[in-house]
């Protein structure tokens, strides 16, 4: 299988550059959080070093390639061998089988107090019923993949393209922001033209299967993410079932298979999110370096991942200072700029593609003046009433399973019971990111270049699937409150008594 | 009365904590018997009948079960260098979302990293039209010469300034 080295060695990449990135951290179950993240990261990361290389010199652009790759996968295993003493300590052994017997124990509402039998037979149930959608998914991908192996429109016309300008004619490759084809979009990041590259350039020919892998990793990576976070945060049975969800979507299975950009930053915008959380929480330099890498990254993946990572850096500056642990915490500037360093390279290269190398753009360099722009935004309200009805219609029941009605339920679920129960930290942020992730798609739809039908048809249910699992993760939390927190107090005064 | 009695007590929940936590596990039973229909009602799609030789090939990266985008577009290479730009030239003039658009991106896709600009004033053009008489006529429209054929309305077109230098 030609695929499978230029597929292992990001994969390495990744691994050993998150172990050597967190080996002090307290973030739980990193096993699993590596195998989610690793194969996406090195890529995204791969998808880095083949544009900086084709900047140095396109001509030896192979040769400087792998030889940046296998350097930074050398530096990242040696310093993951050097510090194996410090990560090797009790606490971050702790095995996940008891986590998973834990989660017996944290099963939600109705079986909280039942058996023992009963609650595994029920997780029995979860697990099978989340076998059989990851068999449909890995079917449907599959069978569509092998019907239609170049994927769909944007795959062909953008992303593929950009790649064959990397690889046919190295010294060539700037001709892809060549404004004459500006149909192709020249000013959009390069993550996914740049991992394709990688493959073709290991392969030395534009092998069709490379694509589809790349589409296969982010497509099952996230639902392993989701699965990653819930089994701590939440519970076994809610990370079975959060996972289950993401692999049934319609809308999610459709997207996966068409090789489309919209996919991974689904991925990198969640990854951010719940390392964001994640950092929150352990207030960690290394997890807030991380949250601002994949925000980067989500900017290099896509022009949405740009308005995201402003969004989500506009939400750390507003913790830092109107959070009680972060406005006096001796270190938040440090985590500010940790976050900072995280989201410089992609986000650098981004802006200079969009400066330097590109002389067109949708927004900028589109020909259009900022007042231009402004009344576009404001200027026509029939634009607005039609933009607003859309986004009631497109998140219509039968293509998200639910998911808005119950983002909807949870979101009142929240204010309802605000003083009932006290809600996991840091979980409001997931509701804040996904929505100023559509605000900011909402006003930048009003200033489209294209035609506002023509937009909202082809890219409606994409911009809401960026944020879709973010918002899944809002409402696992808020229906499956951390009831521990208050137990303890409620349901046991004498034992807590007896214990004090 | 009621009414009012209904919006009172909505307003002003009056719930417990057990309660509450009654009311959140119910909605997310809710969710989970949900996403288990989701799941259920999964339709997997029909795989077509597929020669022997398809899976191999994409796996080992022969990729001979397939045609590359824009395949048909082979016969027109010879006359092109891949360093140029070439004008596009079909039945009508451009415009960004026209019905048979899609041949020209797939003649881009195929013959990058040449580019193919879309509007008429490159030295050489590719003539994509529905017939020969339309061929002829969208070439004279747009001031340039046919010098060879590919197919039928199909060719490749020099730019009449340089084919009359050229003579």
């Amino acid at each position: 299988m030609i695929f499978l080295v230029p597929l292992l060695i990001p994969t390495l990449t990744g691994a050993f550059f998150l172990s050597a990135l967190l080996h002090k951290s307290r973030l739980p179950h990193k096993p699993l959080f590596l195998i989610a993240l690793s194969p996406c990261i090195g890529v995204a990361l791969v998808s880095l070093l083949v544009f900086l290389t084709y900047l140095i010199s396109p001509r030896y652009s192979q040769f400087i390639l792998r030889t940046l790759v296998f350097a930074l996968t050398g530096i990242c295993l040696f310093w993951v061998l050097l510090q194996k003493q410090n990560v090797k300590t009790g606490e971050q052994r702790a095995s996940l089988l008891p986590k998973l017997t834990a989660g017996l124990k944290k099963l939600p509402g109705p079986f909280q107090n039942r058996s023992f039998l009963l609650k595994l037979a029920i997780l029995l149930v979860a697990g099978l019923v989340m076998t059989y959608a990851l068999y449909v998914f890995l079917q449907t991908f599959i069978i569509s993949s092998i019907s239609n192996v170049h994927g769909g429109w944007d795959a062909r016309y953008f992303w593929k393209l950009k790649a064959q300008f990397f690889v046919r004619e190295p010294e060539l490759w700037q001709k892809m922001f060549s404004p004459i084809i500006d149909w192709s979009h020249p000013d959009y990041p390069l993550m996914l033209p740049g991992s394709i590259t990688w493959g073709w350039l290991w392969a030395e020919k534009e092998i069709y299967v490379w694509p589809v892998v790349i589409a296969f990793l982010f497509s099952l990576a996230t639902p392993a993410l989701v699965f990653w976070f819930l089994i701590e945060r939440v519970s076994l049975l809610t990370a079975i079932m959060g996972a289950t969800f993401v692999l049934g979507m319609d809308v999610y299975q459709f997207w996966a298979v068409s090789q489309y950009a919209d996919i991974p930053l689904c991925f990198l915008f969640t990854a951010a999110g719940v390392v964001f959380v994640q950092a929150l929480r352990f207030k960690e330099k290394s997890l807030f370096f991380l949250t601002g890498l994949l925000a980067g990254l989500s900017a290099w993946t896509k022009n949405e991942g740009i308005v995201f990572s402003l969004w989500i850096g506009l939400v750390f500056i507003l913790i830092l200072w109107r959070d009680k642990s972060f406005s006096n915490h001796p270190k938040k500037m440090w985590f500010l700029g940790a976050f900072l360093l995280g989201l410089a390279v992609p986000f650098a290269c981004v802006i200079y593609i969009k400066t330097s190398l590109s002389a067109s753009g949708d927004y900028l360099r589109s020909g259009r003046s900022f007042l231009d722009l402004v009344k576009q935004l404001f200027g026509d309200w029939r634009r607005t009433v039609v933009i607003t009805a859309s986004f009631f219609y497109y998140p219509r029941l039968e293509h998200w399973g639910g998911l808005w009605i119950f983002m909807l339920i949870a979101f009142g679920t929240r204010i309802f019971f605000r003083r009932h129960i006290k809600w996991r930290a840091y979980s409001w942020v997931f509701l804040a990111l996904v929505t100023l992730v559509n605000l900011g798609y909402y006003l930048i739809i009003h200033i489209t270049p294209h035609s506002l039908v023509f937009q909202l048809n082809t890219a409606m249910n994409r911009l809401l699937l960026h944020s879709t699992v973010l918002a899944l993760l809002f409402i696992m939390e808020t229906f499956v409150p951390d009831l521990s927190r208050l137990g303890i107090a409620k349901r046991e005064p004498a034992t807590a008594q007896a214990a004090s | 009365m009621y009414m009012k009695n209904l919006r009172l007590k909505a307003l002003v929940p009056k719930v417990g904590i057990p309660q509450a936590e009654k009311i959140v596990s119910r909605l997310a039973m809710a969710l989970y018997a949900i996403i288990i229909v989701v799941v259920l009602f999964n339709r997997i799609p029909r795989l077509p009948h597929l020669p022997d030789i398809v899976i191999p090939s994409l796996l080992s990266g022969d990729d001979l079960a397939y045609l590359p985008v824009g395949d048909k577009f082979q016969d027109f290479k010879p006359f092109l260098s891949t360093d140029g730009n070439v004008s596009w030239i079909m039945d009508v003039p451009y415009e960004p979302y026209l019905n048979n658009i899609d041949e020209m991106y797939k003649a881009q896709v195929y013959l990058a990293p040449m580019i193919i600009n879309p509007h008429p004033g490159e030295q050489v053009a590719i003539v994509y039209c529905a017939s020969g008489g339309n061929a002829t006529k969208r070439v004279r429209e747009e001031h340039y010469t046919l010098i060879s054929v590919v197919g039928n309305g199909k060719g490749i077109a020099l730019r009449n300034d340089l084919f009359s230098k050229t003579i």
